[in-house]
């Protein structure tokens, strides 16, 4: 496992740049944690970092052929599966009992039949959750991923995460100080 | 929620009602023949073996042509999705298609061609554009965010069509079927009439045509109608049973 090393990314959208000579260092098999208002660039760096912008400048060393996992912002469900299948859309190697036992530790009982579009916002973000961490990943994004869970599931849902993520390199994108401290984010960047 | 019907009971049996009491009105059957005396002829028709040869030809023909047109229409469309080549090369035939009234494509398929498959043909030509249109524009609707997930978690070709774009694109699919049915129906049993190929729908209506038979246009009008329906309903209830397959994984 290497380190995930960004130098001097530069990204602009028209006049607006949004990313302006960021550095930082993703350290192997630990969680990072990104902090930085709405609108400085945090969901452009996780997409340029997942391939789907390329930034006007800069360069990012250990990349390459890593296996990417991702909770984004939104759920980006498969709407007609229900969520054991869109578990399993990912990782096809995820046997059907393991993908309930995942869903039933943070909390998915009893819509483990329903498609993901009768499943409330709260049931759909751990769904999306678990899809990224159940995924054979090398680094993990994660875009504000315990937005819009009440308090009792985010704390579930977030010592599940850090368990899962134990020894994994991860990104964690928050507005949070608290979730970031929950994480255990050993190094913590700002933009 | 359940959709309301619109087709009620008592509405038909109105309309029945009226048209038999205008066709009793007039008296002569061979303006307006009325509901009554149609079925009769319905039931005298449906005991011969040329009636069931009769249907099972420009049935076969018209589903042939219907399948076809929704096979290529189908492969057309994800082609020109992925290469926009494809798409700027087949635009001008799909024009000329829309654009060209169905009798001149029927009298050039007889100057061309026997009359035999005139219904595959017509029917395929119908269907093709508005397969290609909706199904080309569904996959333009897919959700980009879907698409961005299945590529960062590289969720491989097969399993992102099967999983991503079909259930998106099915209901373009069924709405182009939907709309698809009824026009291949009505210009396949025309392309018959103007080419009477022997034993189909259209030359049994050509021939009650010449011989003034109001019964017998009334009849085999009635069978159209409930033919094409039934193909109608068959076919959307096994897409429907296609689209539950696709929740399951």
């Amino acid at each position: 496992m290497k380190d995930i090393v960004i130098e001097g990314l530069w990204k602009s959208f028209g006049e607006k740049t949004v990313l302006h000579d960021f550095s930082a260092v993703l350290p192997a098999g630990t969680t990072t944690g990104l902090m930085a208002p709405s609108g400085a660039g945090k969901t452009t760096l996780l997409r340029i970092l997942m391939g789907l912008e390329s930034s006007d400048r800069g360069t990012i060393l250990g990349l390459e052929g890593l296996r990417l996992s991702a909770v984004f912002q939104e759920d980006r469900l498969c709407e007609n599966l229900n969520p054991v299948s869109n578990l399993r859309l990912v990782t096809p190697s995820l046997s059907r009992k393991e993908a309930e036992e995942a869903l039933r530790a943070v909390g998915l009982t009893d819509c483990l039949k329903q498609p993901a579009r009768e499943l409330s916002g709260g049931m759909r973000r751990r769904v999306a959750i678990l899809r990224a961490l159940l995924a054979d990943y090398d680094l993990l994004l994660l875009d504000e991923p315990f937005k819009g869970l009440d308090q009792e599931t985010k704390e579930t849902v977030m010592a599940d995460t850090r368990r899962r993520c134990a020894g994994r390199t991860v990104l964690f994108v928050t507005h949070d100080q608290t979730e970031l401290e929950a994480m255990g984010a050993v190094s913590r960047l700002t933009l | 929620m359940e959709r309301r019907r619109t087709i009620r009971a008592w509405a038909v049996l109105f309309w029945l009602l009226l048209w038999q009491l205008g066709a009793m009105a007039i008296g002569q059957q061979i303006i307006l023949v009325s509901p009554v005396r149609v079925l009769l002829r319905l039931t005298e028709l449906a005991v011969t073996l040329d009636f069931w040869g009769a249907v099972g030809y420009s049935l076969v023909r018209i589903t042939a042509g219907f399948l076809l047109g929704v096979t290529v229409g189908t492969l057309l469309a994800a082609l020109s999705a992925r290469f926009r080549r494809v798409e700027e090369l087949i635009a001008p035939a799909l024009l000329a298609i829309k654009s060209i009234p169905v009798a001149s494509f029927i009298i050039l398929a007889l100057i061309l061609f026997s009359s035999r498959n005139l219904a595959v043909l017509i029917s395929f030509l119908i269907v093709l554009p508005v397969l290609y249109t909706n199904i080309l524009g569904g996959i333009r609707a897919a959700d980009r965010q879907l698409l961005e997930m299945a590529r960062v978690f590289r969720i491989p070709a097969a399993r992102r069509i099967r999983y991503v774009y079909l259930p998106q694109v099915i209901p373009y699919f069924r709405s182009a079927c939907g709309s698809a049915l009824g026009l291949c129906w009505k210009s396949g049993i025309a392309a018959e009439v103007i080419g009477m190929p022997d034993g189909s729908i259209g030359e049994q209506l050509q021939q009650a045509k010449i011989y003034l038979n109001t019964p017998d246009l009334f009849a085999w009008t009635l069978v159209i109608v409930v033919v094409s329906l039934a193909f109608e309903k068959a076919f959307l209830a096994l897409l429907k049973w296609g689209e539950r397959a696709l929740e399951r994984m």
